[in-house]
């Protein structure tokens, strides 16, 4: 029993945290695609738009998912929906986890 | 059987001369082109200024002004509130969103002077103003500083221009947060005065306001007085050269006859390459109630009719032209970017034999924003512009192998162009005619 309670800790634990269901390469391709026009190289932050590179996975998704719904955060919200709203919950997971990569 | 094979004969002939002729690229000149980085780890180098000499003033938007010399050095000279290591600190001086230090020039008798300029945001001149995103609010400056004789300090600032507009808050906007759209590029015309470009900071009425500095090219004197010979329309400052612009980040002059050209960033459609007329107009009115527009957000109707989504560029110029036709003293532009704004944010024109046939043409600075389906294109192309400046001849793309967000080009005493981008590198591109 104690085994079995172990092992759905275990399985909550990946399922609850994007860091390990994002694929970086996948998350790298995808960035490519339109936000390194803005965020630059890695995420690095270029000219007015924030530096996003090193950001926690929870945070990312957390972002992308409010951007994704319409809601707005911030002077540059209107730009993020506009690029957020086709992201799928994969693609946003794969962002995440490239993002939070790269140091 | 006899004529086929002469006709073969004669192909071969044909071909072979076509191979061991030079090819239609060499015979035409076009230089060789070669970048290499000389600066890296910089914090968004914005614009360059060359002396004589081949020392080359730098600016940092959040950080201040530096100097590498032709030797080498590189001496940190006047720096911006907070910012650490420089010789000198300016605590007025403040960066925001788009706003910083942008511009610098050398002035033309720098050797006997040592004089430069640089424009940059300031809080120095608020005054009662700024208290909203709907009044006056003086917040971008140029100043004028001496540069000692050993090229590590600057001293006796002054401020030649106080006045020129900023946008405090932010606004509901696509980019809308405060300090957008500054212009703040300076350079040197062949007549030795100053020629400043400023951005209409995201407020309906400055454009084509007759008193506030926004939007506008500037034609000053290095105490920042008016060049005599400005025809602005009347009552309008006399300052302005031209009016009725959008956010200019590029300016140089045709060496072939010393005319003003401007590269603008268009509004997700229609960046505008623009020969200037004394005194006209650019055509971007981005008041609500006007053109056959109504209201819009923040009074400012820059990214209408559509800002919160991408729309076909064509139609969003119909409703909000960069260059609008109802003015009379409209300038109309030379080169549109195809009906697509990518962000040209710079310009410098070719001189010197070593550029091939290109010499004579206008490089620009494309930083890439790929917003609404427009490809970012983050490029520099150089532009054959005719000779009366109301259209181009050809475009073509400058093969540097670089994909950077082109923010400053500027040509050297050494006959390269230079290049800042937004990724922290200065870049020297040379050019070899063959």
């Amino acid at each position: 029993m104690k085994v079995v309670l172990f092992g759905i800790i275990c399985l909550s634990f990946f399922i609850s945290n994007d860091a390990f269901s994002g694929d970086i390469e996948a998350g790298k391709a995808r960035y490519a695609q339109n936000c390194g026009n803005c965020h630059g190289p890695g995420g690095m932050g270029l000219a007015s738009y924030p530096k996003i590179k090193g950001k926690e996975v929870s945070y990312l998704i957390d972002r992308l998912k409010t951007y994704r719904a319409g809601t707005k955060i911030g002077p540059n919200s209107d730009l993020m929906i506009m690029m957020a709203q086709p992201l799928s919950d994969v693609e946003i997971a794969n962002l995440a986890a490239y993002l939070n990569a790269q140091k | 059987m006899i004529n086929k094979s002469k006709l073969l004969s004669a192909a071969v002939v044909a071909t072979a001369a076509l191979l061991a002729s030079p090819s239609h690229a060499d015979t035409m000149n076009t230089p060789n082109i070669s970048a290499m980085s000389i600066m890296n780890g910089l914090e968004n180098p914005w614009d360059m200024a060359f002396t004589g000499g081949g020392d080359m003033f730098y600016t940092e938007k959040c950080k201040g002004l530096s100097v590498k010399t032709s030797s080498g050095a590189v001496h940190a000279l006047a720096g911006m509130k907070g910012a650490k290591g420089y010789a000198s600190s300016n605590d007025d001086l403040f960066c925001s969103g788009q706003a910083g230090m942008m511009g610098v020039a050398v002035d033309p008798n720098f050797k006997k002077n040592r004089r430069i300029y640089v424009a940059s945001t300031s809080d120095k001149y608020h005054g009662s103003g700024c208290k909203t995103n709907f009044e006056k609010c003086d917040g971008n400056i140029i100043m004028r500083m001496e540069v000692s004789k050993d090229m590590k300090s600057v001293s006796n600032r002054v401020d030649i221009v106080k006045d020129i507009q900023y946008k405090p808050f932010e606004s509901n906007h696509p980019f809308g947060g405060p300090g957008a759209h500054n212009g703040n590029r300076l350079r040197f015309g062949p007549e030795g005065y100053l020629w400043a470009t400023t951005g209409d900071r995201h407020r309906g009425v400055v454009p084509q306001s007759p008193k506030l500095l926004g939007g506008n090219v500037l034609r000053i004197d290095t105490d920042g007085k008016a060049h005599p010979g400005n025809k602005p329309p009347r009552g309008f400052d006399k300052r302005m050269y031209t009016y009725g612009h959008r956010n200019v980040q590029g300016i140089d002059f045709r060496p072939s006859d010393g005319r003003a050209f401007t590269a603008e960033h268009g509004p997700w459609q229609n960046d505008e390459i623009t020969a200037l007329v004394n005194g006209g107009n650019g055509g971007w009115d981005p008041r609500p109630n006007v053109g056959g527009r109504g209201d819009c957000p923040d009074k400012y109707c820059g990214y209408m009719p559509n800002q919160k989504e991408g729309m076909l560029p064509a139609k969003r110029a119909q409703f909000m032209p960069m260059s609008d036709t109802r003015f009379s003293d409209l300038m109309p532009p030379a080169w549109n970017n195809n009906g697509l704004s990518q962000g040209t944010g710079s310009a410098a024109f070719l001189k010197g034999s070593n550029w091939g046939y290109w010499e004579g043409r206008m490089a620009v600075g494309i930083m890439g924003i790929g917003f609404g389906g427009t490809p970012s294109g983050m490029r520099i192309d150089v532009v054959d512009i005719a000779k009366d400046g109301q259209s181009i001849k050809s475009v073509i793309h400058m093969p540097t192998g670089l994909t950077k967000r082109f923010r400053g080009l500027r040509l050297g005493p050494d006959g390269a162009l230079y290049a800042a981008v937004d990724e922290g590198e200065i870049y020297k591109i040379t050019a070899t005619a063959k």
